[in-house]
Order: structure tokens, then C-alpha cells, then sequence
């Protein structure tokens, strides 16, 4: 037997479906039993043919970032950014820039945040397909939000996002 | 990353002499960004500079860190656990890179040979992540050093006169090969920064052997250090350079071509390899099982900023030192137990230790096995 495979299906490109592919991914790992409580991803720019980073700003800084994880219960955030250009010379460099405003931006929290930092990286020559499933749209996934009650957590959250997410959902 | 013995990196991050002895004892421990050596009397330097310095100081640091990284996620994948909270029935952690910390290739542990090709087709996978259920797994490799900009910016080469030393990369040669590539490097090239010598001296260690010279983009074309490259892999080739390096990378990655074409970063190229090798094994399994991209976690950019305050990660790994390891809740072990695929997985990944943490005779602590 083959690994999955899905045939392509519209007009996406290779990498908004990989994109789409590791969103799906790191959705499987948000829920109200599982390690985080809400994602939040930058959308797929067609024009551009690259991710929308997500700002995450505190007040002493910000933070682009294609897709975070959060977890509200431990106050961790595992940050993912996509590399869809791994063949230019400037791969993995936007990294070390942000590495240096995360403490800051983390330490402007009401909590403590525990951060984890991780890449993962497009494959050019993979075909990446769509098929039966629909494309992922927004920015926020959050499956447990109905029953969530708004802490201190949550309030950082906002913080992060520059938003008030759970009015937006 | 440098290679810095003990007195060059005091002198070079200004520890003070009395806080030596104290620094000397934790990295002896193999711990040397604990908080007690971090607080110890006299260090007052910046920890960022301290941390990349001072590990170097002793031989294990790159186990260490990369053990760290790997013990950080085990302790959340536990403390996932604890709550009921999991996404995954087991994870599998690949310890090889303690006996084998120069390479990080894994080898048999009764003939210390290489594994045949099946194995090194599979790439490095730090951590897999397994749903016995969904047939899907996850890969995770920790980059300990990738990424690492230790020096915080590159120090200038103006006003350095041809075959003047510098001051971080002229410290750093800690064996013959490197000593070739530096002297190279500096006769010819004495405009090449640093930076760029220094990442050349990198690849010349201990990351050399995942190819990564020949992962070498092509940044500016004409530029120094394009040539610097190119006439570094010629001399490879002639041998000038140990060509076992070279056979290395070949072998590793399945290239024959040694042109100047850019083969995009390494990573990409672990990407696609590990990808292409677990499309190979699951062919030999019973279930259709899917695979998730490969996620890198970069662990020297996650052991930055304030060490002390990053608890998930300054804190010394609670985890064994064994060459294996699985962790699961027992629900989780018990599928792998039953699993008609585990076999399979067990003997391409782990060469057959998974029989043991299954049968498990030893039981660290709750959801947690080790062999």
C-alpha cells in the first residue's frame, strides 16, 4: 500500500496545498481533549503565492508567524513557520530575526508562556493535492470555544492577536 | 559552531577567574546553562553568549542540548498525557546520537556498522509520533545548532590583512580537516567574512557529513563566496580534503552529481528523503498509514533568550539516557502491543528495541517506558 494521497482538485497551487495540508496537520492537534485549545494561521496569498504571517504583538514588540497552536491550559504556544522558498538564500534566516522579539513579546504577558519554535519545510518537488477535501479557510480554529470562559489566558491571547477572537467566531 | 577549549572560551567571554571552577563542575555534569552555573559567583556576562560559549566547553554539550530539546517534548507529550489530553498513542524517541554524538547516523549497536540502506534512507527522526488507530505518524527532528546565530552579528573583516587570523573562526580549528579549510579559505579569500568562514568551518565538523556543503545556495553569483565553495568542493573531490566526507553526503542522500547546481537547504533535502523513505516502508505495512510533513524544531533558537525563565527547556533532562525510548499512555502501548504494523515500524526504525519497551521490563513512571 501507498502513503495518502489526494488528487488535485481546483486550481491550487503546489504550496497553498501543502499549506492547506499542514494546516489540516496541525488542526488534528486542537480540540477540547487534545494538546491545544486554538490555532491561528496566516492565509494563503495567491498573488504572491506565499503565507500571510500572523502578527503576534505584546507591547514591548511583535512577532510574525504563519501558524501558532496555543495551548490555554499550560499557557504554550507552539509557533510554525512555513518555509515555502527553501532554495533562497534567505531560508531560515527570517527565523533568527524573530527568535530575538518572542522573549520580549512573551515576557508582556499577564502568565507565564511557555513557547516552542519549529519550521517545517516545502518540498518543491512533492506534489502536494487537494481532493476530497475542502480547502481550510479563516485564520482561527477553535473547536472548544462555546465552552471556553475567558481568563487571564485568554486575555493574553488577545494580547497576542490584537484581537478579541472568540467575539469574531 | 566553534569548538572552544576550556581556557579560550573564559578568556573569550570574559568569565571571571573566580567563577571558573564553578562553571568547569557543571559542564563537567553535562549541564552547563543549569541555572547554578548560570548564577554562579562572578558570571555576569550575557547569557546568550555564555550559553553558546560555554557549552562548548565540554565534549557532550551536543548531546546534551539535543537530548534537551528531545526531553522538552517528551515532557509535554507527558504532561498531555497526565491530562488526557493527547494527540498521539505513542512516541518513540531516537537516542542513537548519544553513542554516536560526532555523527548523528545511526549505527548497529553490536557490529557499529552502518545500517543498511533500508536505514539510512529514513533520515534522523528524532521523535515519531504515532495514532495506532488513524495509521498516521509525525516526524520530529531537533535541530540543536541550525539556524543558531551565536555571535549576534558578524564581526567586520575591514582593515584584515591577508592571511590575518580572526578572532572567533582563527580559535576554532579543532582538527586537521578544519585547519585545511580555514588556511584555504584565508589565502585565497581574505575578504570572506566571518560568518562565512565560520559556516564553512561548521560544515567541516560535525554537519558536514549531512551533506550540507552541497546544500550551499547560490547567493550571489560571482561573488567570494561562491567561489569559496566551489573551489572548497573541487578540492574535496581532488582529495585535498578527506574524501570521505564526500562519500558521506553521496551516500546519504543519493547524489552522484557534485556540479555547482544549488540543491536548496538541507533540510529540504531531510524533508524529502524522510518522506521518500516512509513512502518505502509503508508499503511493507499491513494498514495504510499517512504521514505528516516533517516538523523541525530548531532547539538552539528555543534555548535562547532568558535560560532561566524557559523552564521547559533550562531545566536538565528528567528523561533517560537510554539509547530508546517510548512513552505512551498504557492504552496507547497496549495498541502498540496488538498492533499489526509494529513489527514492521520497530524493525525500520528502531532495529527492534520497540520488542522491548512493549514487553517492558522496566517502568520508569506512569505512561512511560524505556529500553
Amino acid at each position: 500500500m501507498a502513503a495518502k494521497t489526494f488528487p488535485v482538485e481546483g486550481d491550487f497551487s503546489n504550496p497553498e496545498a501543502f499549506w492547506n495540508t499542514v494546516t489540516r496537520q496541525r488542526m488534528e492537534e486542537v480540540g477540547p481533549e487534545l494538546p491545544f485549545d486554538v490555532m491561528v494561521r496566516g492565509g494563503f496569498d495567491r498573488g504572491v503565492q506565499d503565507v500571510s504571517s500572523i502578527l503576534l504583538g505584546g507591547e514591548s514588540g511583535s512577532v510574525e508567524t504563519d501558524l501558532v497552536n496555543f495551548d490555554l491550559d499550560s499557557c504554550y504556544m507552539r509557533l510554525y513557520d512555513v518555509d515555502l522558498r527553501p532554495e533562497s538564500p534567505l531560508s531560515g534566516e527570517l527565523s533568527s530575526l524573530r527568535m530575538e522579539r518572542i522573549p520580549e513579546v512573551v515576557r508582556g504577558l499577564e502568565n507565564t508562556w511557555e513557547y516552542e519554535l519549529t519550521e517545517i519545510v516545502y518540498d518543491p518537488d512533492h506534489d502536494f493535492t487537494l481532493g476530497s477535501v475542502e480547502p481550510v479557510d479563516g485564520t482561527v480554529y477553535w473547536p472548544g470555544s462555546e465552552e471556553y470562559e475567558p481568563d487571564s489566558a485568554y486575555s493574553d491571547l488577545c494580547t497576542l492577536l490584537g484581537e478579541d477572537i472568540l467575539s469574531e467566531l | 559552531m566553534r569548538s572552544l577549549e576550556a581556557d579560550q572560551a573564559f578568556r573569550e567571554f570574559d568569565i571571571p577567574e573566580a567563577a571558573h571552577p564553578q562553571v568547569l563542575q557543571e559542564a563537567s555534569k553535562g549541564r552547563p546553562w543549569a541555572p547554578e552555573a548560570l548564577s554562579a559567583p562572578g558570571v555576569e556576562i550575557d547569557e546568550n553568549v555564555y550559553a553558546e560559549g560555554i557549552l562548548e566547553l565540554d565534549p557532550r554539550e551536543k548531546q546534551d542540548r539535543h537530548d534537551l530539546l528531545i526531553d522538552g517534548r517528551l515532557e509535554r507529550f507527558r504532561r498531555n498525557l497526565e491530562k488526557g489530553k493527547q494527540r498521539w498513542d505513542l512516541v518513540l524517541a531516537e537516542r542513537d546520537f548519544y553513542s554516536h554524538p560526532s555523527t548523528m547516523e545511526s549505527y548497529d549497536e553490536l557490529s557499529h556498522e552502518r545500517q543498511p540502506e533500508t536505514h539510512l534512507k529514513m533520515g534522523d527522526g528524532d521523535l515519531i509520533f504515532l495514532d495506532l488507530d488513524r495509521y498516521e505518524a509525525h516526524m520530529v527532528e531537533v535541530k540543536p545548532h541550525e539556524g543558531y546565530d551565536s555571535r549576534g552579528s558578524a564581526q567586520g573583516t575591514e582593515g584584515r590583512e591577508p592571511g590575518q587570523g580572526f578572532s572567533g573562526a582563527s580559535q576554532a580549528l579543532g582538527s586537521p580537516e578544519q585547519q585545511d579549510i580555514y588556511e584555504f579559505v584565508t589565502d585565497r579569500y581574505p575578504q570572506a567574512s566571518d560568518d562565512q568562514i565560520d559556516t564553512l568551518l561548521d560544515w567541516g565538523d560535525d554537519e558536514f557529513d549531512e551533506g550540507l556543503l552541497f546544500s550551499v545556495v547560490r547567493e550571489m553569483p560571482g561573488s567570494p563566496w561562491q567561489q569559496v565553495v566551489s573551489e572548497f568542493r573541487a578540492m574535496v573531490e581532488s582529495g585535498e580534503i578527506p574524501q570521505e566526507y564526500l562519500d558521506t553526503s553521496q551516500e546519504l542522500y543519493g547524489r552522484s552529481e557534485t556540479s555547482d547546481s544549488g540543491y536548496g537547504n538541507a533540510v529540504t533535502k531531510k524533508t524529502r528523503n524522510w518522506r521518500e523513505a516512509w513512502e518505502s516502508v509503508v508499503d511493507e505495512l499491513e494498514q495504510d498509514w499517512s504521514v505528516y510533513e516533517p516538523e523541525f524544531v530548531f532547539g538552539s533558537e528555543v534555548l535562547e533568550g532568558d535560560l532561566s525563565e524557559n523552564t521547559e527547556y533550562a531545566l536538565p533532562p528528567s528523561y533517560s539516557q537510554a539509547e530508546g525510548y517510548a512513552m505512551g499512555a498504557d492504552e496507547g502501548l497496549a495498541k502498540a502491543a496488538s498492533s499489526d504494523d509494529m513489527e514492521t515500524l520497530n524493525e525500520v526504525f528502531f532495529r527492534g528495541g520497540v520488542d522491548k519497551v512493549v514487553d517492558g521490563e522496566r517502568l520508569e513512571m506512569d505512561g512511560e517506558r524505556v529500553f
